[in-house]
């Protein structure tokens, strides 16, 4: 998971994030525990606090639940909200683009090219997920 | 009388000015901090970080109304304060005759309680040398010595004064484990002074930006990032702004380009500027910690 | 308590080195030359030789110790001001006072080391060959071996004064020995002038020694308890 300090973004939104995609990719696995807060904090070099809100934030959406005295597990439907959750994602860098576009001074049509051309790059690379 | 060791703040400074000669280095600051948290102390080269840290911890003389660590005051019992606050100075001047183990010794005699199994631990941990005397210390291991020897004591309050300055990327990785595991293990409250942005950003909930001895903003960090931004309008030809939108910390005129970083953001202000006779087009861009960091310093300096 | 005075003997290692040099070997020498003489000259005259040339080194090595007492308190505070250890000190909580009780503590031990040494040889030569002394013209040999022990403590005490303030140990050595001797010439240059020959007594440059020793002292001391800067 790469945390950006750089970005305007909240540390605990990037930190939630990062888990989203983890769990739709299959890093951690619906029933599978996450790491302790501890863990967590020092492996990706962020304050305790900062990660228990990233947490409560993914409780709160329901891709995680505490099991008392065990830890935090993903829940049953995790990997299919996280995949949802990872579109909304998907759909903010794609806004930013069009602005980004927009404040060029392209058209519509050259903005749609530009996203087949990336559309054609993926399909290239592979994936083995469609 | 018994203070209430609990609920007081962390630090609790107000009116707190330091001259040196003719130069004022902190211009009558006030500051709390509550405990539990992490604070970064952001600020230039001479903004005065080092010189507050310093009287916080009883080893440079002030004046202040009020000059409260932890509940004492720092002028009447200094010996308290330090018993209490693990310390990690800018500068390390340890005895450099000495060996680490001899260091140890000679501060575990100084405090009480010292806890020698986590002394123990961060000394494996570090992977420092008992044997080795200070002058032969790295300056990596100098930071690493400094921060085992401010958290063995366990202190209630660590206080990091540039602590990652001139350490390299992996003593600087270890640097920041090691004083996240004592967050994590004893929940106390931290001050760090840095100007290593991503650093601070990574560590603390709160940052308080310094210029010139006089504190500019306090605030929780996430706070502050998501309700300042950077309002650009381009403007008519010949044109001139005039009033910028209110709460404005810096502006500048580019060209036809106009900047404002606005604070306590709201689209009311993007109306306003908008209205404006002189705009053709505004756009509000989001603001990293360093351009915000660098826009508060710059309006501080213009606004002089 | 016990690691600050390790702290404080470790800082005075050339001090205490200096310290032996200066008992051990004029005393050394003297015992040489004696043991020598012995063998080559006819005219020996036992153990009075003995006693005469301890009694001489003795009273040297008290004489050359009022020096080393001089840099031992230029020494004191300063030496850790130089490298800024004291920087590294004063974030520790250990009291001002404990600091200080601590140097001197060690600087008695060192002084006593001197003292005892070298009075007790010239103590062992007098209850040896009272004799010989009694024959020594003015001044006596209390004075002398008391008047280096005043000097010694009042060099101590006013580099001491300089040393709570300065951040160098030779510069608060130098100044120390420097002030003390102006002000001693100049009581004497006064003392000279203004008291009638008759009513000059070993009381006035004593009091003059006494005076200064407890003052800078005093003085130095309570400075650097009431400084917050280390």
């Amino acid at each position: 998971m790469k945390i950006n300090p750089s970005s305007h973004v909240p540390i605990y939104l990037q930190i939630a994030e990062g888990i989203r995609a983890a769990v739709a990719a299959g890093v951690y696995r619906p029933g599978e525990a996450l790491p302790s807060l501890r863990n967590m904090a020092i492996q990706i070099k962020v304050n305790p606090n900062t990660v228990q809100r990233a947490y409560d934030e993914l409780e709160r959406e329901g891709l995680i639940y505490a099991q008392r005295g065990k830890g935090l597990f993903v829940a049953e439907k995790g990997t299919a909200s996280a995949q949802s959750q990872a579109g909304d994602g998907v759909r903010r860098v794609l806004d930013e683009a069009v602005r980004a576009g927009q404040a060029a001074g392209m058209s519509a049509d050259q903005v749609r090219e530009l996203f087949n051309k990336a559309i054609q790059g993926m399909i290239k690379i592979g994936s083995k997920r469609r | 009388m018994t203070p209430q060791k609990d609920t007081s703040p962390a630090i609790e400074i107000q009116g707190l000015t330091k001259r040196f000669g003719r130069t004022v280095a902190v211009d009558n600051l006030s500051l709390t901090i509550p405990r539990g948290s992490t604070f970064g102390l952001l600020g230039p080269n001479g903004a005065g970080k080092s010189t507050t840290i310093k009287i916080l911890m009883g080893i440079l003389s002030a004046m202040a109304e009020k000059l409260q660590v932890l509940g004492v005051d720092v002028r009447t019992n200094p010996k308290l304060v330090k018993q209490r606050v693990g310390y990690v100075p800018e500068m390390h001047h340890i005895y450099r005759w000495m060996r680490v183990s001899e260091v140890i010794g000679f501060c575990r005699s100084c405090y009480q309680p010292w806890n020698d199994r986590t002394c123990r631990e961060t000394l494996d941990l570090f992977a420092l040398d008992p044997a080795k005397k200070v002058k032969h210390l790295s300056k990596g291991m100098l930071a690493k010595l400094s921060l085992l020897l401010a958290v063995s004591h366990e202190p209630e309050m660590l206080l990091l004064d540039e602590p990652l300055s001139g350490l390299d990327p992996i003593v600087r990785e270890e640097f920041l484990e090691g004083v996240l595991g004592t967050i994590c293990s004893r929940g106390q409250t931290v001050l760090i002074s840095s100007h290593m942005l991503d650093d601070v950003r990574r560590l603390s909930d709160t940052i308080g930006i310094l210029n010139e001895g006089r504190l500019l903003v306090q605030d929780n960090i996430d706070h502050l990032l998501t309700t300042t931004k950077r309002i650009c309008a381009t403007l008519k030809d010949g044109c001139r702004p005039e009033r910028p939108p209110e709460g404005t910390i810096w502006q500048r005129v580019n060209g036809r380009e106009w900047i404002a970083t606005v604070r306590d953001f709201s689209p009311d202000k993007v109306q306003q500027v908008s209205a404006l006779d002189g705009v053709e087009h505004v756009e509000v861009q989001d603001l990293g910690l360093e351009e915000l960091f660098k826009d508060f310093i710059k309006g501080q300096r213009v606004s002089k | 308590m016990k690691w600050l005075l390790w702290k404080d003997f470790r800082l005075n290692w050339l001090i205490i080195i200096m310290a032996l040099f200066i008992v051990v070997v004029p005393n050394l020498i003297a015992v040489t030359v004696t043991c020598y003489a012995k063998h080559d000259y006819h005219n020996y005259n036992g153990s009075a030789d003995f006693s005469n040339t301890l009694f001489v080194s003795a009273t040297s090595s008290l004489f050359l110790s009022s020096i080393v007492f001089a840099f031992m308190g230029g020494n004191a505070i300063a030496c850790e001001r130089a490298d800024r250890s004291a920087e590294f000190l004063a974030y520790l909580p250990i009291s001002r006072g404990k600091i200080i009780t601590s140097k001197l503590l060690v600087a008695l031990l060192i002084g006593a080391f001197i003292w005892i040494v070298n009075f007790s040889i010239i103590g062992i030569c007098y209850l040896a060959v009272p004799q010989n002394f009694m024959q020594k013209s003015s001044p006596p040999i209390g004075a002398v071996t008391g008047g280096f022990l005043i000097a010694g403590l009042t060099f101590f005490c006013v580099t001491w004064l300089f040393s709570c303030f300065m951040q160098s140990q030779a510069i608060s050595a130098g100044s120390g020995l420097f002030t003390t001797l102006l002000l001693t010439y100049a009581f004497a240059f006064i003392v000279h002038f203004f008291i009638v020959e008759e009513n000059i007594t070993i009381f006035w440059p004593l009091g003059l020694a006494i005076t200064l020793s407890l003052a800078s002292l005093v003085g130095g001391t309570w400075y650097y308890l009431r400084r917050v800067e280390p």
